[in-house]
């Protein structure tokens, strides 16, 4: 008995992918039977949807909200939200707006508007929202740069490339040292072949770096593309010299390893040219 | 965004700003010997001076007869008494108290021995046989404003609650007070508590009523605060960087604005700056997984682990997210963090976290705002260690060789190529330390209140992270989020769903499938060779604050359960342990893991066992010798050296060998009895011989013990009734043995067996005799 009462349970638990969301979503169901004029119990339920994926659910509770004249800034974004899962793109910025006409500062919002834009395949409007998110934000974190470097790169307009450098050296500028912000810049110095200022930066990311050989290899590649083989190699000569005082026990790692062969095999390469 | 709306809600009723002097829930001493407490020379209970050492403690509520209590007192007493003594540094910073009472039936209340409230109690003199005036009601909550009586220093709170009748069924009792603070007066609302710390700097923070200055005195003792930081600017949420410390050192501190010491310094008031990373310092981090229930469960739990450390320092709380239920607003972090919960250890130890979904609910991790990255300040630059994550979402730190990686696996991006990864990925490489740890919510591998198979975040970190951290040898990874304890095998390697589990592919090292406990054999893990840095444990230690049930089943942990508790790590040297703790103090759980990531496989040691010899450390450092050989160089019946001797002195599973210089008739007066399993190897061509010599029988093998017999020849074994040469219960295999002469009584017999023997020539079996 016992071991039917287990397996059921593990098959209810296998069901239902959300942990205990399902239960709390049963117990505000409940109240909400109990009360059903209760407005605030069907826009946390509505967020409880959200959260579990449920989004025709979420859309049904905030829409119940928003017919009983129960509008604020909560159902407006779990509408949204919910909608833009939906792909109902034109309501989840019908929505988005509401808010953004009461609250034009409100950068959560404009996160939201920036991700339903992306999802409708508006890159460039989106690339702007999220250059404005980032500019106006206090702590912006990296991901939003990236995000906002991601959708000018999908614009794909003539100056797509020129914005995405601008909003990573102004992500740089706000988040010093963050090497991902870096590393994305230096990619896209390279692929529009302004190998100086890529060479510049890498240069940055090797001096604030305290495993350096990788970042020396990836110089040593940027001198190699511009014919500097002699700076190539001080590179690897120094990579090399790294990677043999780094301790023991990191040197077994598997993609140091192949670090210190790719090292190994560029020397050999640059070398005997 | 809805999430900031929910703050902006909650940070209205958040400001409440009257300082708790006595906490509800608070632990009391109670008297329930169905009498008044007896007078101590001229005393009275009620006074300050009475010692109340004797009487029983517990937390509130108190009380019988509901089934709601925290701590139950006796039934027989008709009157409950209850004392709690707490300190007031500075008594002109409160205009009056305020009072909160939980009673059934009646109480009075005495402050520093004198009266100061009276509630459902007959007016003139009250003993233990006075009854309350009316049945009150169960748990009936009241409060009342009384003036400042408060002295400077210990302060006594003496409470009796009284019945309503001899046949009333229930008491409860549960008390507060708050100071209400005096006009212009700057008192603690929060903290103060510690973060951020490194070698040379740490972070102080704390909350007042009203905007004050910051002012931070601080030095080697608690009377030599000799060293000040201050900041002049008005506010109420403090965040004070001390820095120019000295590394791992204890500073004691006091927090003042320009006006008046706000709070005191003391004993336990004090931060420990962390170890120089790359230094080997012993680690005590105390692990909380989802404790924001700001109740009596994670007071339970909370008490356990200080009834355990006792005044050992902590050198961090690591919090696995969900600190506050249910939506991680600044009123549900007062008290499920700040308030009544862990404020004794926050003022001296430095907390860490991780966002947990329930946090979540009220935080942007994109644009770090909402509650959780408003009360906690953690490092974005790399200042604590590790290269620098732009957001305190996702963030490294040392403790001397040490590393921890703290991810967001709720709001952040999960995936191999988001800057989670990426930055997880330079911050692995990048670090030097002897030991990984990383700490993360949603759990890599559980069957507990979620599942690891189905949902989505779990997956997710499980598939994306586990390689990578793997490769760079991650040696221990704590996740929160079901409320249950469940602790992984010597895990490598596993993927996938739970039904993909294989014991046998999916663990590594010594005893990589087995307990990892000290009294069986702990985990190791390789610092050279093929399995170099593979193998890490998984813990799903998430019922600091709650249960729920489940399943927990998942194959790749070695113990789990469904019970209140916390987990203590320590790391000394090359041994990382830890506990699971329960909040009744028992220890449900404990693993060792050794990583000697110094030593020199094939280097000499001691395996301090007598039955190996030529003990060496193998590639996993672990110390193995190989089983002693034992020679027998003489054919006396018995002494040194004999075939007697090795057979008394061998190990189970040893071999015993004959010199060479053997080749006479070993003589036997009497049997040698073999209990162990032996191999007693001679060369055919030597032509040994054991002889009975017609008087005795040779061997007897105890009964589930196995013997290999090669090359002997057995010659005059006898016995009266069971012969000749050998009694076999065991399992015997002779192999190019002969037999002569042996008797039973007056019959030739070679043997008598009870078990088994399978007789070989060479590799043919010729017989096996069931």
């Amino acid at each position: 008995m016992t071991t039917l009462v287990l397996q059921l349970f593990t098959l209810l638990c296998m069901t239902l992918p959300h942990g205990d969301l399902h239960i709390r979503i049963r117990e505000i169901t409940q109240q909400i039977d109990a009360a059903p004029h209760d407005m605030e119990l069907r826009m946390k339920r509505g967020e409880l949807y959200l959260q579990h994926e449920e989004f025709a659910n979420a859309k049904e509770d905030f829409s119940t909200c928003l017919r009983n004249g129960f509008q604020n800034e909560r159902v407006l974004t779990g509408v949204s939200t919910a909608y833009m899962q939906l792909m109902r793109i034109d309501s989840a910025l019908y929505y988005v707006d509401l808010i953004l006409n009461t609250a034009p500062e409100d950068l959560s919002a404009h996160e939201l508007k920036a991700n339903i834009l992306i999802k409708g395949n508006k890159h460039c409007d989106a690339a702007d929202l999220y250059k404005k998110v980032v500019t106006e934000a206090v702590h912006p974190a990296p991901l939003l740069y990236i995000q906002a470097s991601l959708a000018y790169s999908l614009c794909n307009e003539p100056e797509s490339n020129k914005n995405r450098i601008e909003i990573l050296k102004d992500g740089i500028f706000k988040i010093p040292g963050n090497s991902v912000l870096q590393k994305e810049l230096v990619q896209l110095y390279s692929l529009e072949k302004n190998y100086d200022d890529a060479i510049l930066l890498q240069t940055e990311i090797i001096n604030q770096s305290s495993f350096k050989a990788r970042a020396l290899f990836e110089r040593a590649q940027l001198y190699d593309l511009t014919n500097q083989p002699e700076l190539a190699i001080a590179d690897l000569t120094s990579a090399q010299y790294h990677l043999a005082n780094i301790p023991d026990h990191k040197k077994v790692v598997e993609s140091i390893m192949l670090l210190k062969h790719s090292i190994d095999y560029m020397l050999e390469d640059l070398s005997e040219k | 965004m809805m999430k900031a709306i929910l703050v902006a809600l909650i940070l209205l009723s958040a400001y409440k700003t009257d300082a708790q002097l006595v906490h509800p829930n608070s632990v009391w001493r109670y008297y329930d010997l169905a009498q008044e407490p007896p007078i101590q020379s001229g005393e009275t209970w009620k006074e300050p001076g009475y010692d109340h050492s004797s009487w029983s403690s517990g937390a509130a509520q108190l009380g019988y007869g509901d089934g709601d209590e925290a701590t139950a007192i006796s039934t027989t007493t008709k009157t409950g008494y209850f004392r709690q003594t707490f300190i007031v540094n500075d008594i002109t910073d409160y205009s009056g108290l305020n009072l909160q009472l939980t009673y059934d039936d009646g109480a009075v209340v005495y402050l520093n021995g004198t009266e100061v409230w009276r509630v459902n109690m007959p007016a003139g003199t009250i003993n233990y046989n006075t009854y309350a005036s009316t049945n009150s009601g169960d748990n009936v909550i009241i409060t009342t404003s009384v003036a400042n009586t408060l002295v400077n220093g210990s302060n006594l709170i003496a409470i009796e609650v009284h019945q309503h009748s001899a046949s009333s069924s229930d008491l409860s009792f549960d008390f507060s007070i708050t100071g209400v603070p005096a006009g212009g007066a700057a008192i603690i609302t929060r903290g103060p508590y510690l973060q951020s710390a490194n070698d040379t700097s740490l972070i102080v923070r704390w909350r007042t009523n009203i905007p004050t200055q910051s002012i931070i005195d601080y030095g080697p003792t608690t009377s030599s605060l000799t060293n000040t930081v201050s900041d002049m600017t008005l506010k109420t949420e403090h965040i004070m960087e001390v820095n120019q410390l000295t590394a791992n050192t204890q500073y004691y501190y006091q927090i003042r604005n320009t006006a008046d010491t706000i709070v005191f310094p003391s004993s336990d008031l004090y931060f420990k700056t962390y170890p120089v990373p790359g230094n080997a310092m012993p680690l005590t981090a105390w692990i909380l997984g989802d404790c924001g229930t700001a109740n009596n469960n994670a007071r339970n739990v909370r008490n356990a682990y200080y009834n355990y450390i006792g005044t050992q320092h902590t050198d961090m709380m690591l919090f696995l997210g969900d600190n506050a239920y249910n939506d991680g607003t600044d009123a549900e972090y007062q008290f499920a963090l700040f308030q009544n919960m862990y404020e004794q250890k926050l003022k001296n130890t430095i907390a860490w976290s991780c966002l947990g979904n329930h946090d979540g609910h009220s935080a942007n991790s994109n644009l770090q705002t909402g509650p959780y990255y408003d009360i906690f300040s953690f490092p974005t630059d790399g200042e604590c260690g590790g290269v620098a994550s732009g957001t305190e979402a996702y963030y490294s730190f040392d403790y001397g060789n040490i590393h921890f990686v703290v991810l967001d696996s709720y709001e952040t991006d999960r995936s191999v190529t988001g800057p989670m990864h990426v930055w997880c990925e330079d911050d692995l490489e990048s670090t030097a330390a002897d030991w990984i740890i990383a700490v993360w919510h949603h759990p890599a591998y559980t069957k507990g209140s979620h599942d690891s198979d189905t949902e989505t975040e779990l997956k997710q970190m499980r598939e994306n992270f586990l390689p990578l951290f793997e490769e760079y040898g991650v040696d221990l990874v704590l996740s929160g989020h079901s409320h249950s304890y469940e602790r992984s095998f010597l895990l490598n390697g596993h993927y996938g769903l739970s039904s993909t589990f294989n014991i046998n592919t999916h663990t590594v090292g010594v005893n990589g499938d087995g307990s990892g406990q000290l009294d069986e054999v702990p985990y190791y893990k390789a610092p050279v060779g093929p399995e170099a840095g593979d193998g890490a444990v998984y813990i799903t230690t998430g019922s600091a604050g709650k249960t729920t049930a489940a399943p927990i089943n998942h194959p790749a942990m070695y113990y789990d359960a469904i019970a209140l508790g916390s987990c203590v790590l320590k790391i000394n040297q090359d041994t990382l342990s830890v506990i699971f703790l329960r909040q009744s103090g028992a220890i449900d759980d404990e693993f060792t893991l050794i990583k000697d990531l110094d030593c020199v496989p094939g280097t000499p040691c001691n395996d301090n066992d007598p039955c190996t010899i030529n003990d060496e450390l193998d590639n996993n450092c672990f110390c193995r010798g190989i089983p002693d050989l034992r020679i027998v160089s003489s054919v006396a019946d018995a002494g040194a050296n004999t075939l007697r001797d090795a057979v008394m002195n061998a190990c189970e599973g040893d071999t015993i060998l004959f010199d060479p210089g053997i080749n006479d008739t070993i003589e036997l007066t009497s049997m040698i009895n073999i209990t162990k399993d032996l191999v007693i190897l001679a060369d055919p061509l030597d032509n040994i011989v054991v002889s009975g010599q017609h008087i005795t029988r040779i061997f007897q093998i105890a009964a589930l013990k196995e013997v290999v017999i090669t090359g002997l020849t057995f010659h005059g074994g006898y016995h009266a009734s069971e012969g000749g040469a050998i009694l076999n219960d065991g399992i015997i295999l002779l192999d190019s043995t002969e037999f002569i002469d042996n008797w039973q009584g007056g019959d030739q017999k070679a043997w008598t067996n009870r078990s088994e023997i399978r007789i070989r020539q060479g590799s043919t079996y010729l017989r096996i005799v069931p």
